[in-house]
């Protein structure tokens, strides 16, 4: 039960990385080391910063971020933002909808 | 400016050089995130005022930036029912093609036809060929019958069809 739980904890993770790190730039520019120190604290992500670089290297060549010219200060691009608002709205449909089988869930836990 | 002893250097070199590796077909661009990893570190020596960096503070900050494949990764892509039945058939081919001239195989291709009866109003007619409709395969791969392929595994696939259906 163990090895299920890792698996899907691991896929819960994967499934909100990038949507994280677009949060996480949604109101100001960040400077990277930064940027990446708070996500690495963020409870239950579980990341490391050699996890969230190649993600954030991702994300640029998706046109999701842009890195500057000096490539120290990440930000929301117009596309970025975008696809932000969707994953949020996505996000938070599936969480109202989990909830209520949770609450029915918790009585018999 | 802290001193860098050699094995230092070395250190962060290996894990500059499995960084590259991991990254290969990940999407992310190799030498922007070893510059990202290299000034994340240099922040790191100077958040903890190191004047020498030795090997051992080397492994100790690469241990908490952790390693470059700590990805989360999805469950491994399994081969797709009709990937399966090509490299079945790709495999029969060879060995038929051996025993009698390839007639085997065509009895084979038969058992392995696509086709069932046609469904009314199908996009995708029954071709009068009987062993193969290219239309219909193309038809069949761009609505995703085949799975979720990548660009590449289409290409692959699509090779397949034609490098048996071509050997009739």
């Amino acid at each position: 039960m163990d090895d299920f739980f890792d698996n899907w904890t691991v896929q819960v993770r994967k499934g909100v990385l990038e949507l994280c790190i677009l949060n996480a730039l949604a109101e100001q520019e960040r400077y990277g080391y930064d940027l990446v120190k708070t996500l690495v604290t963020v409870p239950g992500l579980g990341v490391t910063e050699g996890t969230l670089y190649p993600l954030l290297s991702r994300l640029r060549v998706a046109r999701g971020i842009d890195a500057g010219p000096a490539r120290k200060y990440y930000s929301l691009t117009k596309d970025g933002r975008k696809i932000m608002a969707v994953m949020n709205d996505y996000l938070e449909t599936l969480n109202r909808g989990t909830r209520q089988l949770l609450s029915k869930g918790g009585k018999y836990a | 400016m802290p001193d860098w002893t050699q094995p230092a250097r070395e250190e962060v070199r290996r894990y500059f050089t499995r960084v590259r590796a991991s990254l290969a077909e990940s999407g992310a661009d190799p030498d922007e995130v070893i510059g990202d990893l290299d000034r994340h570190i240099d922040e790191e020596i100077a958040a903890a005022s190191l004047a020498v960096v030795t090997e051992e503070d080397a492994r100790r900050i690469l241990a908490r930036i952790g390693p470059p494949d700590s990805q989360p990764r999805a469950e491994p892509q399994r081969p797709t029912l009709v990937e399966n039945a090509l490299q079945a058939l790709g495999d029969k081919l060879v060995s038929d093609r051996a025993k009698d001239n390839g007639f085997a195989l065509r009895g084979r291709v038969a058992d392995l036809e696509l086709a069932g009866p046609e469904r009314p109003g199908s996009a995708t007619p029954r071709h009068p060929y009987r062993y193969c409709n290219p239309d219909a395969i193309a038809g069949f791969a761009a609505a995703g019958l085949f799975g979720s392929l990548t660009q590449s595994k289409r290409i692959s696939l699509s090779a397949a069809i034609i490098k048996i259906f071509s050997s009739f």
